[in-house]
């Protein structure tokens, strides 16, 4: 009787252990990110993090001034609220994929006694704090404060806030629920983002308005407050079942993150019957599927396909093809004429501006307007005042404008769009003229030159294609050599020819390029012209930059662990940070020297150009890299033994 | 001669690991390294692979320097540690990766499995299990095996006894000795455990702070000879 007593109420009250476990915790974050034999990387990691929170942070702050210069009346608050919706729909999908239960950090404690409620307790409160949940603050709240606040108040703004930070931290409850149930399989991960993207091209075809509904939902938030109960009680609720699950199964075994164990199991025997070089091949091929880290590096290079792809049809929907090019009436120069005598006989107060367009400056099939900061002038009103077509080809109307005025005005084809502004969303200049007497603004097509704003496009195109078709290149290749760290002194003391060892790395690489690729081809479809850009970005992959990662994984100093997670420096040095500088940084080299040329739009021809170069010098560059190799083999395998 | 070393030295900074004026090891011959923690054994080994480069003097296998050809690495086969595994490839995969490697297909005419199989187990041959699941034990056993697997002329082991279970010991000691009668394989093994050296090497060469202090032909005395060597004072 006594004994059972003694069962159901175990003598275990030690109330200081969980301040001794929060410190643990900061002790082991502290002492793994501030190692001392890594500082540069450390710094480099801590810059590439301030950059990318900036970032966040002023496109939080510059939004609304964004959307105020596409010239349309937005409401602001309206397009956040429906781009939220995917916002959490894609949060939920990268956690499934990304967000570890964070178990090992109990594994030391689970035979001491300690509660388990309390360990679960840690793990879950230690999960609250993953980067998933704090980065997205660092653009929802300078939204709710630049934004939201001016049109709805402090205490609306305070509780949309609230409302994105419960569901963020729902979202991250709900994975650590399903991962433990042990609900995820890599094709649920596939099936749910297909869901997504059909979601998002019924979305673009307007069946299935998605941002609408968010826009309602979020709309609502705004209007009654109290919502935020919803959100609260679902966390709680998913917190009571996630803390029950782990409370059941607080084992060593349940712990493991499934993710580490074996994974696939393809034998590529077709890839082997190639020959000694295909079997490295296929031994390669083995270790990206059979561990985690570069099974999560191949899933995040492929599931950034889509978000730069989207990317990219962004700003291509920006440029004109070459057809669309006309000369765009603001990009001109103004040729101001004066006009004779005023007639003495007409109002004082008024003075006649009369606006002419040369034949031959409007793109055929427009109508063109023109549009300024008077009530005479539409008040910027794109499409107010329309010019009338002369049998001559011009365009001509007459505005009475009041005398001594500063008139800013502008030509459009009848909507801010159809003005061809810049990409970047900032306007062209205004034309102003300070009107003392009856005036003829002249425009003629003889001095046009080419938009800037295809400075910005071509700059975005190149880097977004050199991580189109480079994302793994850059991902994998960045560690080259490193990736065989637990084992590459086994393939030194055997009968591996270095340079086939060296070629089947490349292969790799290079098959990497050709089927991302091949995946971003349906780009080609939004605009032909896409395809040969890209595929010259790809041609420059292959030729220069895989040469570039080649050699630099000569210098490669730490052994890559497998199992580390995706976004672990482990392994990486300096050098492996400092070599995506340039492997992005070349190709606008490139561009910048045939800019000052004058002969930007050659840069695609001259990448494509090197990267053939670079291929046509394969045996070359390769009989150099081995070279390489013998020279430094030793000074790799000491600093892996040092590891 | 088919290993010769010539004014070997290898140092790391001011500390050297290693420093052999001269040592040749003829064909045929199965020669025993032993010495405590840090003598240089494994140092010794990873320069006959060619895994870290002399300070100066010369290694040479069948009269060519190691590190300038790579003739060596047909007729050498070796296992020094786990980094010579492939730990996410199942046995019998690593195996074939071994075996293509110098073109052996391992699991035709049941002749590798006659080799090993009972010392492997059948439960390991066939296992789906992956390297790195494997126990201590297993994994070494994996190694020594994929190290022999190609009928080398050559064979370097660095201490193939320890985790392994006694019944796995006595097997890898007949298995040894029969490579030992083998007039065309030359053995290099490194061991802490005194007897077991003496039972499968023809000469046991004692390393002690990086220099050969003894070299014997091992007869009835040498075991003991070995054990007053490294016997601590009494207290």
């Amino acid at each position: 009787m006594t004994r059972q007593v003694a069962v159901t109420a175990p003598p275990i009250t030690v109330p200081r252990i969980p301040i001794s476990l929060i410190r643990h915790q900061w002790l082991s974050s502290f002492r793994s990110v501030v190692r001392p034999q890594n500082v540069a990387g450390t710094v480099i990691l801590s810059i590439l993090l301030v950059i990318l929170a900036l970032n966040l942070l002023s496109l939080g702050l510059l939004l609304e001034r964004l959307l105020a210069e596409r010239g349309q009346e937005i409401d602001a608050v309206a397009v956040v609220n429906g781009f939220l919706g995917y916002y959490f729909v894609l949060d939920l999908l990268l956690r499934l994929w990304f967000q570890r239960v964070p178990g090992q950090i109990v594994r030391p404690y689970l035979f001491l006694p300690v509660r388990r409620s309390t360990l679960v307790r840690l793990l879950l409160t230690k999960s609250f704090l993953t980067l998933f949940n704090i980065l997205p603050l660092l653009l929802f709240v300078p939204i709710a404060l630049r934004v939201v606040a001016p049109r709805y108040g402090i205490q609306p703004a305070a509780a949309w806030t609230l409302f994105l930070l419960l569901l963020l931290l729902c979202n991250g409850m709900a994975t650590l629920y399903v991962k433990k149930r042990e609900l995820t399989t890599p094709w649920m991960g596939a099936l749910v983002l297909a869901v997504v993207m059909v979601i998002a091209a019924l979305d673009y075809l307007q069946l299935l308005p998605l941002r609408l509904g968010s826009a309602y939902l979020f709309g609502q938030v705004l209007a009654e407050p109290w919502l935020v109960v919803i959100p609260l009680l679902l966390l709680v609720v998913l917190y009571r079942a996630t803390s029950g699950l782990l409370t059941g199964h607080l084992t060593v075994e349940s712990l493991q993150d499934p993710g580490a164990a074996s994974g696939g199991r393809f034998s590529f025997r077709r890839v082997e019957e190639l020959g000694p070089a295909g079997r490295l091949i296929a031994l390669e091929l083995k270790m990206l599927l059979r561990n985690r880290r570069p099974r999560s590096v191949i899933i995040f290079g492929a599931s950034m396909i889509p978000f730069l792809m989207a990317f990219e049809a962004y700003w291509l929907a920006s440029v004109p093809d070459r057809s669309d090019i006309y000369p765009a009436p603001d990009s001109l120069v103004l040729q101001q004429a004066r006009a004779g005598e005023s007639d003495p006989a007409s109002a004082p107060q008024l003075k006649r501006v009369r606006f002419v367009l040369q034949p031959r400056t409007v793109p055929e099939d427009t109508w063109v307007y023109v549009t300024g900061n008077l009530p005479r002038l539409g008040m910027w009103n794109p499409a107010a005042i329309p010019l009338l077509p002369q049998r001559d080809g011009s365009w001509r109307r007459t505005v009475m404008v009041p005398a001594d005025t500063l008139i800013e005005f502008r030509f459009t084809l009848g909507s801010w769009d159809a003005q061809r502004l810049p990409a970047d969303g900032s306007r062209p200049a205004n034309s102003t003229l300070h009107v003392e007497r009856d005036t003829t603004v002249t425009m003629s097509a003889e001095r046009w030159r080419s938009p800037e704003i295809f400075v910005l496009v071509h700059v975005n195109m190149i880097y977004i294609g050199i991580l189109l078709s480079g994302m793994f290149l850059l991902s994998y290749g960045q560690l080259l050599i490193g990736w065989e760290g637990g084992y590459l002194e086994g393939l030194l003391a055997r009968k591996v020819s270095l340079p086939r060892y060296l070629g089947s790395k490349y292969a790799i690489l290079v098959g990497s390029i050709v089927c991302s690729f091949v995946l971003t081809l349906p780009l080609g479809l939004l605009k032909p012209w896409f395809i040969p850009i890209n595929g010259a970005l790809a041609l420059y992959n292959m030729g220069v930059n895989t040469i570039i990662l080649l050699m630099v994984a000569q210098f490669s100093k730490k052994p890559v662990d497998l199992n580390a997670s995706l976004f672990s420096m482990q392994g990486k040095g300096s050098v492996q940070v400092l070599v995506l500088a340039p492997v992005m940084l070349g190709p606008l080299l490139v561009y910048g020297c045939c800019a000052l040329l004058g002969v930007a739009a050659w840069t695609f021809w001259f990448l494509g150009g090197l990267g053939v170069l670079g291929l046509a010098l394969y045996p070359l560059l390769m009989r150099h890299i081995v070279r390489l190799l013998i020279h430094r083999k030793h000074m790799i395998v000491a600093a892996y033994r040092l590891a | 001669m088919m290993i010769e070393m010539d004014s070997l030295v290898k140092s790391y900074g001011d500390l050297t690991a290693l420093e052999i004026q001269h040592l040749e090891i003829p064909s045929g011959e199965s020669f025993g390294l032993v010495g405590n923690n840090g003598a240089g054994k494994t140092t010794l080994f990873s320069l006959v692979l060619d895994l870290i480069a002399p300070t100066a003097g010369s290694i040479r296998s069948r009269g060519s320097e190691v590190f300038r050809s790579e003739h060596w690495k047909a007729y050498t086969g070796a296992y020094l540690d786990e980094k010579f595994l492939i730990e996410f490839l199942t046995p019998s995969e690593y195996f074939d990766f071994v075996g293509g490697l110098y073109r052996v297909d391992w699991n035709r005419e049941n002749e590798f499995s006659d080799r090993f199989g009972v010392f492997l187990g059948d439960e390991l041959l066939e296992s789906t299990k992956l390297i790195r699941e494997l126990s201590k034990g297993n994994q070494k056993k994996v190694g020594i095996a994929a190290a022999l697997l190609a009928h080398p002329a050559v064979v370097v082991l660095d201490e193939p006894f320890p985790h392994l279970d006694p019944t796995s010991v006595m097997r890898l000691k007949r298995i040894l000795s029969a490579l030992r009668a083998d007039p065309g394989v030359t053995m290099l093994i490194s061991s802490h455990d005194l007897t077991h050296v003496t039972e499968v090497c023809d000469r046991v060469a004692i390393l002690d702070k990086g220099h050969i202090v003894r070299d014997l032909r091992t007869d009835e005395t040498t075991l003991r000879e070995l054990q007053e060597y490294f016997a601590v004072e009494p207290d």
